[in-house]
C-alpha cells in the first residue's frame, strides 16, 4: 500500500518489531540499502514493511537521521557534521549506541554506521580491557594461562 | 572463514533494559561484524591491548579478515609497506626501512624481535610475506613465520631435511580454504613438471588471490617472456593465467616483474629503445582482455636499470591500496628504486612525481629483503594464541 502526499512525494510504511509504524517519505527510507532493495523487489505494495530486527524506538531515531540527511543534499557540510554530533551525543550512551548500531546494520545505511561505530570507537580509546568488558558485558573466557600469555603478547602495547 | 562466524555475547544488564522497555530475552549477540565495525577506527595499539577482552575478541582481532577490513578502511598513507632485511655480515640484526619520507638510514628493529637463540646464524633468508606476516627460513631446516610488528612467531614443521630450506621453497601465501599459511617446497608430490620448468630458478611466487604467481621465461630464454603462471594454494595446483602477457614481443633487457596494484595483477617491463618501464594492469583477475596500460616511467638514472644482473634479480612490485601508493623496485643488487604514484595525476603520464633509489645492502643477496605491511595479524592464524614450540 502506498500513499501519496500532496506534493507527490511516494510514502511507505515502516513496522517496527513491536508493531510500531512509522509513515516517510521514500525517499528518506531508501538510504537504507536493505528497505531500497525491499521495495525494488515490491515488497513494499502488500501494506508496510516489517523490519523484525529494529524495535520501535531505534527506529524512530534512524529515520530521524534519514530525514536530516536526505534533505540536506546542498546545506553545508560543516552543518551536518554538527547535526550528527548532536545526534549521537543524544543516543546518550553505549547501549543505545550499539543498538542504534545493530540497526544501521541491519538496515545498511553506511553513513550512519560508520558514524555510531566512530563514537563507540572514541568511547573505547584509553579503556581497559577490563572496562570493555564491563560495557558490554563481555565474559573473560581465557584460562588464567592463555590470559598470561597474551599479556605477554601484549607487552609493548601497553608501552 | 573461521574468524568470522565467531560471535560476542552480550549480556545487557537487566536495568539498562528496563530502562529502554525492552522485554526480549536479556542475552543479545553482538556479531563480530559490529565488533569489526567499530574496532576498525582505533590504532593498532588500542586494538592489540584490546585482545585480552575475550577469546572471541582476540580471534577476530588478529585475523585476516579484520586486517583486510580496516586495510580498506583506512587511508593509504598508513599502510605503506616497509621493507625488511635480513642480518648481513655487518649488521646482526633485521633491520626495516621506512622510506616514506626518505628515510635512508636503516632501522633497527625496535620491535620485540625473534630471540637471539632461534637466529645465531647471518644467513636468514626472506621467502615472502603476506597480510602483515614475514616468511623466513633459517640457516638450516627451519622456516619461520613471523609478524616484525607485534613480534609473534611460529615454526613451520620441517619441510626439507639436511638442505637449504631457502631453495627448496617457491614462496609464501595465505590459503584461505585452510585458514592457514602455506610454503609449498620442492619435497611436495605431484607438482606438475611441465610448469616447473617455467619458473626461474630461485624466483618466489608474488602471492594474490589465494596463489603464487610467476612469469614464464620458457624457450630457454631469459627474454622470452610469454605467460603468466599461478599455484593455487588450495587445492595445490598449477594454471595458467588466460593469454600471453603485454610484455610478449618485448625483447627488451633489464629485468621484468610481477607485482600488486590495490588487489590486481600488474607486469612491469622495459621498453628499451624509449629508456622507459611500463606497467601493465590486470583489471580482471583471469582476463587476457582485461590487461591496461597503467602508467610508465622513465629509467634514465635509475639504479635497476643501470645495474641489471639477472641472475640475482629478485623483483617486487608492492603497494599499498587505492588510488594512489608506492611502488618498490628492488633492483638486481644493493638499491631498491621506490617510485610515487599516484592515479589521479591530471598528466599523461604518472611518473617521476617521486623517485628515489635508496641503498639497501652491502651484498644483496636473493632473499635478503622483503616488503611487508604492518598489521596485527597472528601467525597462529585461528586461535591468535601463541603456543609454545
Amino acid at each position: 500500500m502506498s500513499i501519496t502526499t500532496e506534493n507527490n512525494e511516494k510514502m511507505i510504511t515502516l513496522m517496527s518489531s513491536d508493531g510500531e509504524e512509522f509513515v516517510v517519505e521514500e525517499a528518506v527510507a531508501a538510504q537504507s540499502q536493505t528497505i531500497k532493495h525491499l521495495i525494488e523487489d515490491g515488497c513494499s505494495t502488500e501494506g508496510s514493511i516489517p523490519l523484525p530486527n529494529v524495535t520501535g524506538r531505534v527506529l524512530s531515531e534512524v529515520i530521524q537521521y534519514c530525514k536530516k540527511h536526505s534533505s540536506s543534499d546542498d546545506k553545508e557540510e560543516k552543518e551536518l557534521e554538527a547535526w550528527d554530533a548532536e545526534f549521537v551525543k543524544a543516543a546518550d550512551d553505549h547501549v543505545a549506541l550499539t543498538d542504534l548500531m545493530m540497526a544501521a546494520n541491519f538496515l545498511d545505511i553506511k553513513g550512519l554506521l560508520d558514524l555510531v561505530a566512530q563514537t563507540l570507537a572514541n568511547m573505547i580509546t584509553g579503556k581497559s580491557p577490563e572496562e570493555v568488558r564491563r560495557m558490554w558485558n563481555i565474559k573473560n573466557d581465557f584460562t588464567p594461562e592463555e590470559a598470561e600469555k597474551v599479556r605477554k603478547e601484549n607487552q609493548w602495547a601497553f608501552e | 572463514m573461521k574468524a568470522t562466524h565467531s560471535v560476542v555475547t552480550v549480556t545487557l544488564k537487566e536495568e539498562d533494559l528496563l530502562a529502554k522497555g525492552v522485554t526480549m530475552a536479556a542475552d543479545l549477540r553482538l556479531p563480530s561484524e559490529i565488533v569489526e565495525e567499530i574496532l576498525a577506527w582505533l590504532p593498532d595499539k588500542t586494538i592489540y591491548r584490546l585482545r585480552s577482552v575475550s577469546k572471541s575478541w582476540s580471534s577476530l582481532l588478529v585475523s585476516v579478515n579484520f586486517h583486510k577490513f580496516r586495510l580498506k578502511s583506512t587511508p593509504p598513507e598508513i599502510n605503506v609497506p616497509k621493507i625488511l632485511r635480513a642480518p648481513d655480515r655487518k649488521n646482526d640484526g633485521f633491520v626495516i626501512l621506512d622510506y616514506r619520507d626518505g628515510v635512508k638510514t636503516p632501522i633497527k628493529v625496535c620491535y620485540p624481535a625473534l630471540p637471539r637463540e632461534l637466529f645465531p646464524a647471518i644467513r636468514n633468508l626472506l621467502i615472502g610475506s603476506c597480510n602483515g606476516i614475514v616468511c623466513l627460513a633459517l640457516e638450516w631446516e627451519q622456516i619461520v613465520v613471523w609478524n616484525p610488528f607485534t613480534g609473534s612467531y611460529r615454526k613451520l614443521p620441517d619441510i626439507s631435511r639436511g638442505g637449504w630450506t631457502y631453495h627448496h621453497t617457491y614462496g609464501f601465501g595465505y590459503d584461505s580454504a585452510s585458514d592457514d599459511y602455506k610454503v609449498p617446497g620442492k619435497k611436495m608430490k605431484n607438482l606438475d613438471e611441465r610448469y616447473l620448468r617455467y619458473i626461474q630458478p630461485g624466483h618466489k611466487g608474488l602471492f594474490l588471490n589465494g596463489a603464487l604467481h610467476w612469469e614464464s621465461w620458457g624457450n630457454g630464454s631469459f627474454f622470452h617472456y610469454k605467460k603468466i603462471i599461478a599455484f593455487d594454494l588450495s587445492t595445490e595446483k598449477f594454471y595458467d593465467i588466460a593469454g600471453r602477457t603485454p610484455a610478449y614481443g618485448y625483447y627488451g633487457y633489464g629485468h621484468h616483474c610481477l607485482g600488486v596494484v590495490g588487489e590486481y595483477l600488474c607486469i612491469c617491463f622495459p621498453i628499451n629503445h624509449l629508456d622507459r618501464n611500463i606497467v601493465w594492469v590486470m583489471k580482471e583477475y583471469c582476463n587476457e582482455a582485461s590487461w591496461v596500460h597503467f602508467f610508465s616511467y622513465s629509467t634514465i638514472g635509475l639504479v635497476s636499470y643501470l645495474n641489471f644482473e639477472l641472475d640475482f634479480a629478485r623483483d617486487f612490485v608492492q603497494q599499498s591500496f587505492k588510488d594512489a601508493g608506492y611502488m618498490i623496485l628492488q633492483c638486481p643488487s644493493r638499491y631498491v628504486d621506490v617510485l610515487k604514484w599516484n592515479i589521479n595525476h591530471e598528466e599523461s603520464d604518472r611518473s617521476e612525481e617521486y623517485f628515489k633509489n635508496i641503498k639497501l645492502y652491502r651484498h644483496l643477496w636473493r632473499g635478503a629483503a622483503t616488503s611487508y605491511t604492518e598489521a596485527l595479524t597472528s601467525p597462529y592464524v585461528s586461535t591468535g594464541i601463541d603456543q609454545e614450540f
